[in-house]
């Protein structure tokens, strides 16, 4: 069941987008966002939708697994839109019953949300899913470094998103691991009330709070060993290269944005 | 209450990049009261059929029956079938999560609906095979050695009074001490109460000291299912799967090439004894 979960996870395999560099994919999947907001037409979101489907499709990923990456949204989603589509106003009412009702631009506004949402999920699951999580802390912290004469301690951001992301996959397997241990010790996790349900969660939660802590002491020791002292002076194995394939991605993303933006001012 | 495993495959991630075959077409019967031994390398899917036992994990195919129950059938009482299968997991400390002892052992008699006073019985019964003193009982799991941790957990399992004790490296990361003392509780508990127990160990030494009969399990398929003296005959297909023979029987192997024949099938040091003994007395030189 945790297995599941493949939202913030890394396929490494071999494709034109997960050799874009890092900065870039950053940037591009920001302006995607910030373009998924102004794309509000259908035709808008087809062009979204089009320029996604490529993407995934260039990324080899697969779409089970991008699809897969939804589910565990799929609550939120089906709130949001269920709240867009009851509580929009409007002047057509298709639908009445006391304070509900449904409005054609409830419908629209539902629609609409339901779209971001994936779209949102999506173009971000792309690209963790095709960045390992160091090329990813090392974008970052390339982004940011502007940053640190204003005092942002980029370095340091970087480095505790690294090991965040890092120990994801860990967490995730130790979690299974002690459900294991526990069901193996009659530990009931289906069945039974909300109450009772999150009671049963309690055995699962302290050794691995637990394990926490101690994976981070240890990993703390293990990097005072190495003489970690933050990032000054500290140069980075990988330089970062701009090829360029990186400049067609931009132009690509350029002209993506451009048709977006077109659409949007009604061409 | 035999274990029955019948052409068993299992794949992890399955449909993923990460598909990896963990088990294939694996068959076996482990019958009521052996000791049975299973090894082989890192990877090879020892973890994985340990967890078919208990129906923790279903096979893509085939069929695991213990007790005459198909675990692979869906209206499988799971709940029962955890209490005749306990397994003890790698560095099982690390489940500990109770306040106390007492109620840290109690969790799985708990979860099979027994009510307190049994559960007193059974703590008051299960300890002393564990070799745990009582006074440790109302003390946090959290403040005992890493011996006693381990000791508490495997305890936790052996209070859900199964028929069957599977121990994933019981012995792991324990000084020679602790790993003798929880060989020889394992060893008891197997002799006295006649439970039948599944040791997976990655000391050979261990192996020949403790079990009847040893499964070898390379690359997930089943390589041998034999006794100790026939698993350890061939040590040149051991080392192609990245195993060994205890060192008493390379050494044993050893003088033979050097052409002193003390014999097959040793693999104790009191066997080698007995028959570098036996040697000696019928004149050999040494």
């Amino acid at each position: 069941m945790l297995k599941d979960i493949t939202l913030g996870q890394y396929f490494p395999l071999d494709s034109v987008i997960h050799k874009i560099d890092p900065r870039f994919k950053i940037m591009f999947t920001l302006c995607y966002i910030v373009l998924i907001f102004f794309a509000s037409s259908p035709a808008g979101y087809l062009a979204v939708g089009i320029f996604s489907f490529l993407v995934i499709k260039l990324s080899k990923v697969g779409f089970k697994v991008v699809l897969k990456s939804l589910k565990p949204l799929l609550f939120i989603l089906c709130f949001t839109a269920v709240i867009n589509l009851f509580f929009t106003g409007g002047d057509t009412i298709l639908w009445q019953w006391k304070f509900l009702k449904i409005t054609t631009d409830g419908i629209i506004n539902a629609a609409n949300m339901a779209l971001r949402l994936v779209f949102l999920v999506v173009g971000s699951s792309i690209l963790t899913y095709t960045t390992s999580p160091i090329l990813l802390t090392d974008g970052i912290e390339r982004l940011l470094s502007p940053f640190a004469k204003l005092g942002l301690p980029s370095h340091e951001l970087a480095m505790m998103m690294t090991i965040a992301l890092r120990f994801i996959p860990t967490l995730l397997e130790e979690t299974e691991k002690i459900i294991m241990a526990q069901k193996a010790r009659g530990a009931d996790f289906e069945s039974g009330n909300l109450i009772r349900r999150a009671k049963a969660l309690i055995p699962v939660l302290v050794p691995l709070f637990i394990s926490s802590f101690r994976r981070a002491d240890e990993l703390a020791t293990a990097m005072e060993c190495r003489c970690y002292r933050g990032g000054k002076g500290r140069t980075s194995l990988r330089q970062l290269r701009v090829t360029s394939l990186d400049w067609i991605a931009l132009g690509v993303m350029l002209i993506f944005a451009l048709v977006i933006i077109f659409i949007n001012l009604g061409f | 209450m035999p274990i029955i495993v019948q052409n068993v495959s299992y794949t992890y991630g399955k449909g993923s990049p990460f598909e990896k075959k963990a088990l294939e077409n694996i068959s076996f019967t482990i019958d009521d009261g052996d000791f049975v031994a299973l090894i082989g390398h890192t990877g090879s899917g020892k973890s994985t059929l340990i967890q078919l036992f208990n129906g923790l994990l279903k096979p893509d195919s085939g069929r695991v029956i213990v007790d005459g129950v198909d675990l692979c059938a869906d209206k499988t009482d799971m709940q029962k079938v955890r209490s005749c299968v306990g397994i003890v997991f790698q560095y099982p400390e690390y489940q500990l999560f109770e306040e106390t002892v007492y109620k840290d052992i109690a969790y799985g008699p708990a979860n099979l609906g027994k009510t307190s006073e049994e559960i007193a019985l059974i703590i008051d019964e299960v300890l002393p095979l564990v070799g745990l003193d009582a006074d440790v009982l109302q003390k946090s799991p959290f403040e005992l050695s890493g011996g006693q941790k381990r000791r508490v957990a495997i305890a936790g399992v052996l209070a859900m009074q199964p028929k069957v004790l599977v121990l994933d490296e019981p012995t792991a990361g324990l000084d020679p001490a602790g790993r003798n003392e929880i060989l020889s509780c394992i060893k008891n508990l197997h002799d006295k109460k006649g439970t039948t127990v599944i040791l997976v160990s990655h000391s050979m030494e261990d192996v020949a000291n403790t079990v009847d009969k040893i499964l070898v399990v390379s690359d997930g398929e089943l390589l041998a299912y034999d006794t100790v003296a026939n698993v350890f005959k061939d040590s040149t297909a051991l080392k192609n799967i990245g195993l060994n023979v205890p060192q008493v029987t390379r050494v044993v192997n050893h003088l033979k090439a050097k052409g002193i024949d003390l014999g097959d099938g040793i693999c104790t040091v009191d066997a080698a004894v007995d028959a570098i003994v036996r040697y000696m007395k019928e004149g050999g030189k040494c």
